[in-house]
């Protein structure tokens, strides 16, 4: 899909996000494109034979070492499986509340910027990609496997992610963020992957566009899957890996079963072609350090390291100049331990003071620079300049379990933080290094800086429908929010 | 699937393996066996109206398990493995003086089982080079929750830990092979219980837990293109 022809309702913050999640399937498209050649040679052998249907073979009649080591195909096995494995441990890496990469953190950030968002887009998702398969193999595009064949691969594909997804929903029992049961992992999120990975390996082999839009439609439908606070980070990571190694898996039993029945010739590979500029799509995260003077002069409060994570693209004209954006986050907890309250009746009812972080969106644009060095690294920088949107927050007091009942809620807010938007510029440097035709990764570090005027209101009550009751401005501040950020990113090459 | 394809795909889990080399081999594990928790789950104290503090000790209990791997073998050496387990594992919370607090108190309802999410890099090593045999071993992540009726009014009963586990393979064929595993679940436990009516309110000190996993699984080899 062009960016043109996106609906006008789309917001700019989802567009950019869309756009730059392409970046994320390139980790997918790296490992899958060799497997693609060895089709031809493989195909012949792995035809069923019926007369092997006997008692079991002997396994121990070897002249020289271990059966598998004697057959196995170096390789083959890994760069299938690496994407999904990466993702179910990154998944299982985040199941946690606290600490670096914590499924917390993502809620926190969903319901501190945009806690109304709701676009349920992610329904449609799960499908379209293997529905796209099928579409384009009865309009007559060929693809790997002949219709039948093809339908089959993707039926067993949807059938072994919904037991497996569903088996483990129903044991584990976690709740999803919005407190609804059966969070983990993504069924949503499975399904677009189990597609995408159909739509990869029956299509990806003609063009690699099919595959980035088929994982970019998964990646879309996963974030989403947060952003809608239906699902964990943990629950997403989750569950793409297990969609992806659910159609490989379906790849695999049909492949024994059908041998070469209803394959189709492998298409004759294009001639190399040469490198074009270097446009990209790129996802990052990293770690964050305020390098502005943001501390509370009265000592209540300080801010310390943070996160930052966001997508940028850009397109080029030249081979060491284009023009491109970037939508990022950053978020820095805040050290309220220096907070007392003064007076002693509340003091004795609150447990503790809860305060939400320090965040804010970048919106840039702006000239992106490479200079190549080989044909796998290279420098690249960029000088970006744009929108900066501070984000809301709030400093709850959390009830004493033993007054909750007396005092008839369990927290309550005492202020409210206001960043204006205002303008906001980043530099920044990386080295990127060229996995694949279409895949680079990148260490990165980028200067973020803008100054925000935050203005303080106490909330003076609640009002019976739940909402604030918020007082006049009791403190402004022009806050010089500026960090540090550095860290890694993986980027779909777009030559 | 006409009815040629369906009996080929019955006969072929009951079929050896083929013998020509594959480019993708997964290995999928179902597995049976024995959860055996080692440590106390959590202590935690009670008053009862108008009573003496009660100190309450949570222990989860040797159960049945079972569960579900799936292997990739990278290389001859080296594989990863992603495996779900699930044990019905009662828990049992002991009162002061040894009284078992699950049969005396009648809000106290003790069923509870845990489940385990694992992704673990593994190494094989074959002492014969002519056996039907391999030994492997193994570490990596896990997600070990604790859920049921006692944890309803719990919190954090999830945690993410370690697992090393450590095992052997005998092959039947080509396409099954038998599995022997024993594996170590390390966590921190760390439950907040509120207004539960058998355990009350309590923020539960964190306890690192060696959960240990004893199972015996067949090894169904899945061989694709």
């Amino acid at each position: 899909m062009r960016a043109n022809e996106l609906p006008p309702v789309i917001r700019i913050r989802t567009l950019l996000s869309f756009l730059a999640l392409m970046a994320i399937p390139g980790l997918l498209l790296a490992q899958d494109r060799q497997t693609t050649a060895s089709v031809p040679g493989s195909v012949a052998a792995l035809e069923f034979d019926a007369g092997a249907s006997q008692p079991t073979e002997p396994v121990t009649d070897r002249a020289t070492g271990a059966w598998w080591e004697d057959d196995y195909v170096e390789g083959m096995t890994f760069s299938r499986t690496i994407a999904p494995a990466t993702l179910i441990t990154l998944g299982l890496f985040t199941f946690k509340d606290e600490g670096f990469l914590n499924r917390q953190s993502i809620k926190d950030w969903r319901n501190e910027f945009i806690p109304e968002f709701a676009n349920h887009i992610d329904d449609a998702g799960q499908f379209v990609a293997g529905a796209f398969a099928l579409g384009l193999n009865v309009a007559g595009v060929e693809g790997r496997h002949k219709l039948g064949r093809a339908t089959v691969t993707y039926g067993v594909s949807l059938g072994v992610m919904a037991i497996s997804v569903h088996s483990i929903k129903a044991l584990s029992e976690v709740k999803r963020p919005h407190g609804g049961d059966g969070s983990f992992p993504s069924g949503h999120t499975a399904a677009s992957f189990a597609s995408a990975r159909f739509l990869d390996r029956e299509y990806g082999q003609k063009s690699y566009l099919y595959s980035v839009g088929g994982y970019s439609v998964a990646a879309m439908t996963g974030v989403f899957r947060q952003l809608n606070n239906a699902h964990w980070l943990s629950d997403v990571l989750v569950g793409a890996g297990i969609g992806i190694l659910s159609t490989d898996i379906a790849y695999a039993i049909v492949d024994e079963i059908y041998g070469e029945k209803g394959v189709n010739s492998p298409p004759t590979p294009a001639p190399p072609r040469p490198r074009g500029n270097p446009s990209f799509l790129d996802f990052r995260v990293g770690s964050a350090s305020l390098t502005g003077d943001v501390d509370d002069p009265q000592g209540r409060f300080s801010v310390g390291g943070g996160w930052t994570s966001g997508f940028e693209g850009a397109w080029f004209f030249m081979p060491w100049l284009g023009v491109g954006g970037e939508w990022s986050v950053a978020s820095f907890p805040i050290d309220n331990s220096g907070l007392v309250i003064e007076d002693p009746e509340i003091d004795e009812i609150v447990a503790e003071i809860l305060t939400q972080p320090l965040g804010a969106e970048s919106y840039y644009l702006g000239p992106f620079f490479n200079l190549a060095l080989g044909s796998r690294w290279s420098l690249n920088g960029k000088l970006t300049a744009g929108l900066n949107a501070p984000a809301t927050g709030k400093i709850t007091a959390r009830i004493e379990d033993e007054f909750q009942d007396s005092v008839g809620f369990k927290e309550f807010p005492l202020y409210q933080y206001e960043g204006d938007e205002t303008f906001g510029w980043a530099a920044g440097a990386a080295v990127r290094w060229v996995v694949s035709e279409h895949i680079g990764i990148r260490a990165f570090v980028e200067w973020n800086s803008s100054h925000p005027d935050y203005t303080f209101r106490a909330v003076t009550g609640v009002n019976e429908d739940g909402s604030l009751i918020i007082g006049p401005a009791v403190e402004r501040a022009d806050v010089d929010f500026s960090y540090i950020g550095f860290g890694a990113s993986v980027s779909a090459m777009l030559w | 699937m006409n009815q040629r394809t369906a009996i080929v795909a019955a006969v072929l889990l009951l079929t050896p393996g083929l013998a020509s080399a594959q480019d993708e081999t997964f290995e999928w594990v179902p597995y049976a066996g024995a959860f055996v928790p080692t440590g106390e789950l959590a202590r935690t104290t009670v008053t009862p109206d108008a009573g003496i503090p009660i100190t309450l000790d949570i222990e989860q209990e040797t159960a049945f398990m079972f569960g579900s791997r799936i292997v990739a073998w990278w290389s001859p050496t080296w594989g990863w493995e992603g495996n779900f387990g699930y044990a019905l594992s009662n828990a049992s919370v002991t009162a002061d003086g040894g009284v078992d607090a699950c049969a005396e108190v009648e809000e106290l309802n003790c069923s509870s089982s845990v489940w385990m999410a694992s992704s673990k890099i593994l190494a094989r090593w074959a002492p014969s080079d002519t056996g039907n045999w391999y030994l492997f071993g193994g570490l990596g992540l896990a997600v070990v929750g604790h859920v049921g009726e006692i944890w309803t009014n719990g919190d954090a009963t999830t945690d993410l830990g370690g697992v090393v586990g450590a095992g052997a393979v005998f092959d039947l064929s080509r396409r099954f092979a038998i599995r022997l595993d024993v594996e170590d679940y390390i966590y921190s436990f760390k439950p907040k219980l509120e207004d539960d009516p058998g355990l009350g309110t309590a923020d539960l000190q964190s306890r690192t837990q060696n959960d240990l996993a004893f199972s015996l699984g067949l090894v169904i080899r899945i061989h694709g293109s």
